[in-house]
């Protein structure tokens, strides 16, 4: 069981170019910015927006294939989708709204609200069978969105940033039922998010969307560790450099070098911890070779840490403890010095 | 506490912007002048409401209210009353046959012409009713090009049948219940369809548990609309179906005959559909009437 998309459309100024192949018992995790294409992917493989190019087949069984004008409508293509906003039909009560795939599908009255009351009962929500979507709180209205996506039987399952209408204290309890249950499906999970934290909680696997182009793949450990976009680095809280590397030095895109503990050639990323950047006051007498000025455009209060911007020739981000913040008397427009230890930088090939 | 006496005095009315006369830097007028046009407003809105008023006034102190049963449960009133209803409700669901439909192809499809259409489905709103009854008269009259084909075709006949009479209704009453389940339409979230198809629900499923339960309050405000200008028609009735008691003279058209030969009955008609525009108004409230 897989899922293979080759998937190009434009709508308005998107255009949208993936490829991807995933696994049954899969969580594939999308992640991007607004705009990015995101839902867009969803949809086209819902079959809600129509392929211009490409090519999406499940099981083996073909969805979609622009060249032969092949196209299985959404109705017909047995795939689950979360909305955003859950979309559950507000003039239905809870147990019609899930009962309501089963019925399209076929199934008599009253086992598809049978079927629909055991999983009610899967998702804790029994006693609400006959209350409307209206009542619900927001955790419990996923939870029947999931529930009504789930109860038909999907091979695929689509959920477009289930846990972005939760407030934040409902947030954490949702993520890990909704792990409980993305879990005990069979089938392949995309799951849409632009919260790092939430796709490495739910998803093995991620893509980075950017403007419509998947810029990154890989493990959700992987990409917080080596992010490829600003984008990403500055999701995963990272300083991202790019530029190009001869033998231990890397000559930064617009202007700068930076010297690295390994030989490498060619076009790099170097992503720094801001822990690992140093601020001085003076211009420090210290081992490490990466020693340059710049100048502090904004500091933010984080805790008991302060993360300060710095721009100049290589705009970082450093962090330092609100002690130390305090005794430098930081502030921002001032001049500052900042040293990074070679050791500290990770550097991998573009 | 103790104002201090220079401090302006609260004037009683005041206009929405506040005083004019303290509005520096713009045109500033008298204050005399606009306490002035203030009481103009003040008189033009007592005109108003009087005008609105006294004809309705005048209408329930004329009503024979010990006879009003008596005088409803006269034949012709009772017939026209009757005679009303059948047409009425016929016409309203002839337009809800055809009228969704319509509203549907003018929300969600594109086609050319479409501008043209929906100007064609709006003008009987606008168009004089007798005008439009001459109309109806020219296409579906005996000699009518429609009419003829009617009448050699299938036998059918509609000028002064109660068959006309519903057209007429149909004609004018029809456009209200368009574009009422239009906008319906427009305003509502398609995404709860997208929700349904991705459930398995092929499109009249979607139409008939999704997107009809969404749109009803339109389609019940359009309805009621529509019946209520079929109820109240009277132009193109009278011109194209004529004024034959029990089989078109509906309410409107009793009323026209009887101020010349009964004016009970033609109060007590009045009455009631003054009562029927009532119960609409209070029905549709939220539409019209928010604030009440």
């Amino acid at each position: 069981m897989s899922l293979e998309a080759n998937i190009g459309l434009r709508l308005g100024r998107l255009d949208l170019r993936v490829a991807t192949s995933v696994e049954a018992g899969t969580v594939l995790a999308v992640l991007g910015p607004n705009g990015s294409g995101k839902t867009t992917l969803l949809r086209a493989l819902a079959g809600l927006v129509e392929l211009e190019t490409g090519r999406v087949s499940l099981d083996g069984e073909v969805l979609e294939d622009a060249e032969n004008a092949v196209r299985v409508p959404a109705a017909g293509r047995r795939v689950g989708y979360v909305f955003q906003d859950y979309l559950l039909f507000p003039h239905l009560s809870v147990i019609e709204n899930v009962a309501f795939g089963i019925r399209a599908r076929g199934t008599d009255k009253s086992t598809a609200r049978q079927a629909a009351l055991r999983w009610l009962a899967t998702m804790g929500l029994e006693s609400y069978a006959h209350s409307k979507p209206g009542m619900l709180s927001g955790g419990q209205a996923q939870r029947v969105a999931l529930a009504r996506a789930l109860a038909p039987e999907p091979r695929l399952l689509l959920l477009d940033e289930p846990l972005a209408a939760l407030d934040a204290g409902t947030k954490l309890e949702v993520r890990r039922e909704l792990s409980r249950h993305l879990a005990s499906f069979e089938g392949i999970t995309l799951l849409v998010t632009h919260n790092p934290l939430e796709a490495a909680a739910l998803a093995g696997r991620l893509i980075v969307l950017e403007g419509g182009r998947v810029v990154q793949e890989g493990s959700s450990a992987e990409v917080a560790r080596r992010p490829r976009s600003e984008y990403v680095a500055e999701l995963v809280g990272l300083n991202l450099i790019r530029g190009r590397a001869s033998g231990d030095t890397i000559a930064v895109e617009g202007g700068g070098r930076l010297l690295v503990p390994a030989t490498i050639e060619g076009e790099v990323f170097a992503a720094i911890h801001p822990r690992a950047v140093a601020l001085h006051r003076t211009r420090p007498e210290s081992s490490a070779r990466n020693v340059w000025e710049g100048r502090i455009s904004s500091l933010d209060l984080e805790g008991d840490r302060v993360r300060v911007s710095v721009e100049g020739q290589m705009p970082m981000v450093a962090e330092v403890t609100a002690h130390s913040a305090a005794d430098m008397k930081l502030a921002a427009a001032d001049q500052i010095w900042l040293s990074i230890k070679a050791t500290e930088i990770q550097v991998y090939p573009a | 506490m103790l104002r201090a006496p220079h401090k302006r005095q609260a004037p009683r009315f005041r206009s929405e912007r506040g005083n004019a006369s303290i509005n520096a830097g713009r045109r500033t007028i008298p204050k005399a002048a606009s306490a002035t046009s203030g009481l103009l407003i003040r008189i033009a809105v007592a005109i108003s409401i009087a005008f609105f008023l006294l004809p309705l006034v005048g209408l329930l102190l004329r009503t024979p209210w010990t006879e009003l049963g008596i005088e409803l449960a006269s034949p012709p009133v009772r017939s026209a009353l009757w005679l009303s209803l059948v047409c009425s409700l016929a016409a309203t669901a002839i337009s809800l046959l055809f009228g969704v439909p319509l509203a549907w192809a003018l929300a969600r499809w594109t086609f050319p012409g479409k501008a043209l259409v929906r100007a064609l489905t709006t003008l009987p709103m606008i168009l004089p009713p007798v005008v439009g009854g001459v109309a109806l008269l020219l296409a579906f009259g005996r000699r009518g090009f429609a009419g003829r084909l009617l009448e050699q075709a299938f036998g059918i006949t509609l000028p002064f049948t109660t068959a006309g009479a519903i057209l007429a209704e149909t004609f004018v009453a029809m456009p209200f219940l368009v574009i009422t389940v239009e906008a319906g339409l427009r305003s509502m979230d398609r995404r709860f369809e997208d929700a349904a198809s991705t459930l398995g629900a092929n499109r009249w499923l979607t139409f008939r548990r999704v997107t009809l339960p969404l749109i009803g309050p339109s389609l019940w405000a359009g309805g009621a609309l529509c019946w209520a200008r079929a109820i109240g028609e009277f132009g193109a009735t009278i011109t194209f179906a004529g004024n034959l008691q029990g089989r078109t003279q509906t309410i409107p058209l009793a009323v026209y005959l009887a101020l010349e030969t009964r004016l009970e009955s033609a109060i007590t008609l009045s009455v009631v559909l003054l009562a029927i525009s009532l119960t609409i108004l209070i029905v549709l409230r939220d539409r019209f009437l928010p604030n009440l």
